[in-house]
């Protein structure tokens, strides 16, 4: 009793790892797929982690295999630089419109990097979080999926300098590439916009953006990171000196009704895991973490009883509310109580990584579909045929949210319940 | 050699090629292998060059070596249908980490283009292992997992047969008075599990069997073969994929003595309190009366290094939602929560507030010392609390807030006719469960996916979202085994292995070895293959000390004669040369990595791509010494608790393996320290340089191989 | 805690305190956000998280022989900054309204204080004495010429009535004084015995209002409350000051303008209407930063602020010359000034005394920063 394959494709939006393991389950089980990125490159948040909890191991070896699936599958469609505008129609029978940003770097594109090498621009690289530069032409890593090169708009002054199309011998540039619309006929569409982080910069009292030692927890990945700005080597961003204290501040905007009302779920193991990092790097630092509960669900227990046991780690129960620079030292002057010990604490650091929280990156809609008050969408809320995966459902950690998608794949390739 | 199917050899100059080796002399390569000459072309990727190829492929090039970039690139572009082979030879990236214009880097690429000829030359198009198959899914369990999957693939158009225990449906969710509101706002919610039930019951594509229990499951995906004891009588069925879903087992209360667990009447778990709550009005056991004040005690057993040392995720919200039962109850009513740590992730933290914001529910972080029964009540004591120092509190009755073992912890459920055992394989504190963060349905018995409690501690809601996706992987794995094709991490892969069973010595390596479990054996121990369990990840061929098992484009055969085609200069030349044993997943994207990053490496290494170091046969290393070859590094996965091996074992095993390795090297009058096994990860790109400069020392330390002059 | 006693919250102390204006304190979570950006507290346990756990749980021995529910000064800062919406500054506020009731010696006359239905009662008395002095000093009947009050409520007559409400007020603040300290001693770790330094310490932070000066979500209020704070010194200097000069000076009121001591009187009743008049402004205008006004609060503030614009309007109905509305409203002013000091161990006015009180028991137990 073989369950023909639908007739139009499953659409994924958003190449994070949900959507890429909605895309491939959803393909190998037959059915054509259409995985939509706004973005240059596919892999989303995971690809800009150091290491996944709790195996301390590469989040591109996963990301790897899986773009091998996505290479191999003739039945899976990858539009990158893509912005979804509109969704109507029913289930079997839905067209999306999509926007194609201006594809100035073709599929010629041998990712050779002259291009790179005689561009004379450089611009903030969002890939670190702004922590240094990349030319205006760049690839954010060197195992970047696709393998091309992408042109910031914003920064590439356009065809008067045109140095690279020059360069290039494949003929791999067009800066005259203009948007274009495609409007793609779905058999059923997996939401997977994943998540941003928290800005920082709203949670007054904690410095982020006022001194360059308070960083944020996706900020760390990218520092501890061999492809990241220092190298992998944890130093102090202000002056590159060596880390001897680094505290991590739990729930910084998540649990807060002015900030984040929900549990971003994975912050808890993520400071942990950042603990290691330091642990790695900087044996003899002293590490804190401030928690007012720590969340290691399951078998993720082990992980934290394993990484409280390190030398110079020290969990404390506390919120820390305010943090301020350090003009003596350079470094960060953290408040909290440590509740459980009955004191106020102050504490000179030199690195302070505040554990924002995620935010549903879609929080606003796509495509005219709604989200819940929380950024949030549910399955309840989404029409037949329209399911919603990953992050973009709930806060959930990388491993949940890739159960998330399969089960996704399954509703969206064979219809099910939501 | 003359071969129906000669292969052909395209040499691209882009990306640097041409520019830093003499590409007239590598295409003078294939000639020494009975191959016509090499041609070259400027950019074979592009559309002209494709254009190009699609000429020789229609004029009859059957197999193509294209020796420009990695496989890792444009598989789609140089695809030209299922007829013609295609092998890709690296040369870009090997000579980004080389010098270019370098005698050496010479050596190098034409080194590389030999085995890529000898590898084409050594390979034949897989066919396809295809079997007529069943496609029911077999679902063992049914709660709320179970049952979700089952409806999940009875909506996807398969037929489901659903095997049950107990006497009605609906497992651990019957039992429960409501759920916790998913979105965590609002009141608690119906479970709606027994109008589930129903639907399951009187679903047309589902064969129920209640009372019942699986006695015996043997055979392959698309080809189980299932004995199910039922009320009736014992009966056999096929399958073509299960999903188990057995679900949990509440801790056992009586371990908990220390919290009163098993000796007050007034001390229950949670799990009896929502029976009770589902009953009607609250009543203690000991006396019936409705009590005014109730304790919870969280972590009864969790997170507890001598009963469970993992948290078991739904408990903090279960004593939140019995709280409510008690507080609309009784609006007097005190409820105490005793927690370590509140665990409410998600939107769950919604709940947590709203119980928090109830004037008659008393919570504190704390560590529960004691529970005892004093004047008909309970009596608890709690250290390090909020409210500073120890408090002792009593309360009408205690409710313990058991965390869950799951229900593989002892077997039973499967029954597996399979030579490596009967039961999922379990994977820390008895949850039959992959470690895979990127790949959570990895499943070690192929066709079997363990979902819900059972496989880690979960919630419904999750349970639910896990049985789809247990759901679609197994009826993934039996569109795939239909067209042959393997499941993850190969996926799609249509080779599987021949075993020349007339030289077979029943050494049972590959039986044992096999990571998920593809050979069962005879009663003489001859292996009997079940091909569609197979993942192709040759463990079984680099286990087996005969040989004998090959795949029909990845064998001993063809690993050897690519050792053999490596050019070993003469001792006096000091060009010394290291062979890398390298896996696919990891150490060959890291390759790759530090050939984008334009890293250095020696270029006296020859790196050979494995599917995985599982694969590793002990005779290649015999082979390389006899060439000549000076070293040997063999680069796998990590491998142990928190092994990285997408095979599980295949890095691990390919070490045991090296134990051996003595022995050979011995009789060799060979230096051990010859051959290192490396764990790599897909990071390690940078370490690379490192690792291999220092393997460079040992060799230049212990000196040239001496088999170098009798080597042809 | 002792060991061997059983915790056992007071539900009924829980909803008491809500309506007092602690409404908020189940959202309470235990983060300690609160105590990290309190900048009044000490660090050696510190407030207000503990408090707010007490204050969940009912345990109002705990909450109301507590020195640092009367270290808070209702900065609001942490109700800010509380990720849950919780309002410490305004739960602690209440602990120390019904601390009012508890402290009070005799009890009832904290009772009455809180209930808006005994306020009617409470000014009856004064009123009541105050006309039947008048009618004993001179039937009721206003002095012709020139407006002199003590022709109205000669000194004596005035000195026989405050000066044992004034005794009255003394010795039930010492009994009520002594139910917190034995209390406090009761609850927390210490000697228990005040200590000069501390006393020293709390007097000078209290003149420097340095607790004040911490506060950031509040900061106004530093600005009203000492203005109301040293305007009403010099309003309590003058009056002794009057009696000084008629005991021992024998001179008559009313002083001249240019005198020394009218200047402080006057300067000081300016100084506390402005004082009052901003407090009052902030309260109505940003509830949010002030915290909750509760009935105790608004009792004391506006009984004060009566005081003070019928002493001014006294004032210049006399320099004014308007007998028909000079004498009516001095009266009004003497029933408030009663109010204020026969009361004041009940009303919010005794915050001042316990409030000190717990500064110096901090302070002698090595509770300082």
């Amino acid at each position: 009793m073989a369950t023909p394959a639908p007739k139009n494709p499953v659409v994924v939006i958003g190449g994070g790892i949900a959507g890429i393991t909605a895309a491939v389950e959803a393909a190998e089980c037959g059915a054509n797929v259409i995985l939509l990125e706004k973005r240059a490159h596919l892999g989303g948040r995971v690809a800009r982690m150091h290491k996944y909890f709790p195996k301390l191991c590469a989040p591109y070896c996963g990301l790897e295999l899986n773009f091998r699936r996505i290479r191999e599958n003739p039945a899976i469609a990858v539009h990158t630089r893509a912005e979804v505008a509109e969704i109507k129609g029913q289930y079997g029978d839905f067209t999306v419109k999509v926007r194609l940003q201006p594809q100035m770097v073709n599929a010629n594109c041998t990712a050779c990097g002259k291009c790179a090498e005689v561009c004379p621009v450089e611009r903030q690289d969002h890939y670190n979080y702004g922590m240094g530069t990349t030319k205006a032409i760049y690839m954010p890593h060197p195992m970047a999926f696709p393998q091309r090169y992408n042109i910031s708009q914003k920064a590439c002054i356009g065809k008067e300098c045109g140095k690279c199309v020059q360069v290039c011998e494949y003929g791999a540039i067009n800066l005259d590439a203009r948007e274009t619309v495609l409007e793609l006929k779905a058999h059923s569409i997996v939401v997977a916009t994943g998540w941003d982080p928290y800005n920082g910069a709203k949670l007054q009292g904690l410095s982020f953006g006022v001194s360059p030692n308070v960083i944020s927890n996706v900020m760390m990945e990218r520092l501890a990171s061999p492809e990241g700005p220092a190298k992998g080597k944890l130093v102090r961003p202000s002056d590159g000196k060596e880390v001897r204290d680094v505290v991590f501040a739990q729930c910084a905007g998540s649990r807060d009704e002015n900030h984040l009302p929900y549990c971003s779920s994975v912050c808890c193991l993520a400071s942990l895991k950042q603990a290691a990092y330091v642990r790695e790097a900087a044996p003899d630092a002293k590490i804190f973490i401030y928690y007012i509960d720590i969340r290691t669900p399951g078998k993720y227990e082990r992980f934290y009883r394993k990484i409280a046991a390190e030398p110079n780690v020290t969990l404390i129960k506390g919120k820390i509310a305010k943090a301020e620079h350090d003009p003596e030292t350079g470094g960060v002057i953290i408040t909290a109580e440590d509740v459980l010990a009955g004191k106020k604490i102050t504490r000179k650091t030199d690195l302070l990584v505040i554990a924002t929280g995620m935010q549903p990156a879609a929080q606003n809609g796509v495509g005219g579909l709604k989200a819940d008050e929380n950024g949030f969408f549910t399955n309840a809320a989404l029409a037949r045929g329209i399911y919603a995966a990953g992050t973009a459902r709930l806060p959930q950690d990388v491993s949940s949210s890739i159960m998330d998608a399969t089960a996704a794949a399954l509703k969206a390739v064979y219809g099910g319940r939501p | 050699m003359t071969q129906v199917n000669a292969p052909r050899v395209y040499i691209c100059t882009g990306c640097d090629i041409g520019a830093s080796v003499d590409v007239d002399k590598l295409c003078k390569i294939p000639a020494e292998f009975g191959v016509p000459q090499a041609k070259r072309h400027p950019f074979l990727c592009g559309e002209e060059g494709l254009q190009y190829l699609r000429k020789e492929v229609a004029e009859g090039a059957g197999r193509i070596l294209i020796a420009a970039c990695s496989g890792r690139v444009y598989a789609d572009r140089f695809d030209f249908g299922k007829d013609v082979m295609v092998e890709r030879t690296a040369l870009r990236e090997a000579l980004w980490v080389s010098t270019p214009n370098d005698p050496d880097t010479q050596l190098l690429a034409e080194d590389y283009l030999k085995m890529g000829i000898v590898k084409l030359q050594k390979s034949e198009k897989p066919e396809p292992y295809i079997h007529q198959l069943d496609d029911t899914i077999l679902v063992v369990g049914g709660g709320i997992t179970g049952m979700t999957a089952a409806l999940a693939a009875t909506d996807a158009g398969k037929r489901v047969r659903l095997v049950e225990k107990e006497a009605v449906l609906g497992g651990f969710v019957r039992k429960l008075k409501r759920r916790f509101p998913i979105d965590g706002t609002g009141n608690p919610v119906e479970t709606n599990i027994v109008a589930m039930a129903e639907e399951v019951k009187n679903h047309p594509a589902v064969a129920l069997h209640l009372s019942s229990e699986v006695v015996s499951i043997s055979g392959q995906p698309g080809e189980f073969d299932v004995r199910i004891k039922t009320p009736e009588g014992e009966i056999a069925v096929r399958a073509g994929a299960i999903v188990q879903a057995t679900g949990f087992r509440p801790y056992d209360i009586s371990k908990l003595g220390h919290l009163g667990g098993g000796t007050v009447d007034n001390v229950i778990t949670s799990a009896r309190f929502e029976e009770i709550a589902a009953s009607g009005r609250i009543r203690r056991p000991s006396d019936s009366k409705e009590p005014s004040s109730v304790a919870f005690i969280q972590c009864a057993g969790s997170r507890d290094e001598k009963h469970l040392p993992y948290c078991s995720s739904f408990c903090c919200m279960t004593s939140l939602k019995q709280a409510r039962y008690i507080r609309e109850q009784n609006p007097d009513a005190k409820v105490y929560i005793f927690y370590r740590d509140m665990r409410t992730p998600g939107k769950y933290e919604l709940f947590y507030k709203q119980m928090q914001d109830d004037d008659g529910v008393f919570m504190t972080k704390g560590d529960v010392v004691s529970v005892a029964g004093v004047d008909g009540g309970v009596e608890i004591v709690v250290n390090n609390t909020l409210l500073g120092g120890t408090i002792r509190v009593k309360a009408d009755m205690a409710v313990l807030a058991v965390g869950m073992e799951s229900a593989a912890k002892n077997g039973g459920a499967l029954h597996l006719a399979y030579r490596q055992g009967p039961e999922l394989p379990e994977l820390n504190y008895g949850f039959p469960d992959s470690h895979f963060v990127c790949f959570p349905y990895e499943t070690r018995r192929t066709g079997i996916y363990a979902a819900g409690a059972v496989r880690h501690p979960m919630d419904a809601a999750q349970s639910e979202t896990d049985a789809a996706g247990a759901a679609l992987k197994a009826i993934q794995c039996i569109t795939l085994a239909a067209a042959g094709k393997s499941a993850h991490p190969r996926s799609g892969d249509t080779s599987y292995p021949d075993i020349a069973f007339e030289r077979c010595t029943q050494c049972k390596r590959c039986t044992e070895e096999c990571p998920y479990g593809m050979y069962d054996e005879d009663a003489k121990g001859t292996p009997q293959p079940n091909p569609l369990r197979c993942r192709r990840c040759g463990t079984c061929m680099g286990a087996c000390p005969q040989r004998i098992i090959s795949f029909k484009n990845y064998s001993v055969d063809m690993f050897s004669a690519m050792i053999k085609a490596i050019g070993v200069p003469g001792e006096e030349e000091n060009r010394p040369r290291v062979l890398i044993l390298a896996c696919e997943n990891d150490s060959m994207p890291a390759f790759e990595m530090a050939a984008k990053l334009r890293l250095k490496l020696s270029p006296h290494i020859r790196v050979i791509g494995l599917r995985c170091l599982g694969s590793m046969n002990m005779v290649w290393l015999n082979d390389a010494f006899a060439k000549g070859l000076d070293g040997v590094l063999l680069f796998g996965c990590k491998f142990g608790d928190e092994y990285q091996c997408h095979n599980m074992k295949g890095s691990e095993l390919a070490s045991e393996r090296l134990s051996k390795l003595e022995e050979t090297l011995g009789r060799m009058s060979l230096e051990p320290e010859r051959v290192r096994f490396v764990p790599i990860a897909i990071d390690d790109a940078y370490a690379l340089p490192g690792i291999i400069g220092d393997f460079m020392k040992v060799i230049e330390r212990v000196g040239p191989n001496p088999f170098k002059e009798f080597a042809d | 805690m002792n060991n061997t006693e059983y915790l056992e919250p007071d539900l009924a102390f829980v909803a008491r305190l809500k309506r007092a204006g602690g409404e908020s304190v189940k959202k309470c979570f235990q983060c300690a956000t609160c105590v990290a950006v309190c900048d009044v507290t000490q660090s050696d346990r510190p407030f207000p998280r503990k408090e707010m756990i007490w204050a969940q749980w009912g345990l109002k021995e705990k909450l109301f022989y507590n020195p640092d529910v009367w270290l808070c000064h209702q900065c609001g800062d942490c109700s800010t900054h509380c990720p849950r919406g919780a309002k410490p500054s305004d739960v602690l506020a209440a602990v120390r309204n019904l601390s009012f009731i508890e402290y009070a010696v005799p009890g009832f006359l904290g009772k009455m204080h809180s209930s808006p239905a005994a306020l009617v009662a409470l000014f009856a008395l004064p009123a009541a004495v105050l006309l039947l002095a008048a009618i004993y000093a001179n039937g009721l009947v206003m002095p012709e010429g020139e407006i002199v009050y003590s022709r109205f409520f000669p000194l004596a007559v005035i000195d026989s009535i405050f000066i044992p409400a004034a005794l009255f007020a003394l010795i039930t603040s010492i009994l009520s004084l002594k139910k917190l300290w034995s209390g406090m001693k009761r609850n927390s770790p210490g000697k228990g015995d005040p200590d000069a330094a501390a006393v020293f310490g709390a007097v000078k932070d209290i003149l420097l209002h340095k607790k004040f000066a911490q506060c950031r979500t509040n900061r106004p209020r530093y600005t009203g409350h000492l203005l109301i704070f040293f305007g009403f010194l010099a309003l309590f200097a003058t009056t002794n000051l009057v009696m000084m000069y008629h005991y021992l000076l024998g001179r008559e009121t009313p002083l001249a303008l240019g005198d020394p001591v009218k200047l402080l009187g006057n300067a000081g009743a300016l100084a506390a209407f402005a004082g009052v008049s901003y407090i009052i402004a902030r309260r109505l205008a940003a509830p949010d930063e002030t915290g909750k006004t509760s009935y105790q609060d608004w009792t004391f503030i506006l009984t004060l602020y009566a005081a003070i614009i019928t002493g001014i309007l006294a004032e210049s109905a006399r320099l004014a010359d308007i007998p028909a509305a000079a004498y009516p409203v001095y009266f009004t002013h003497l029933v408030f000034v009663f109010f204020l000091i026969a009361y004041l161990p009940f009303s919010k006015f005794a915050h001042m005394l316990y409030r000190t009180a717990a500064m110096i028991y901090a302070g002698s137990n090595g509770k300082n920063n």
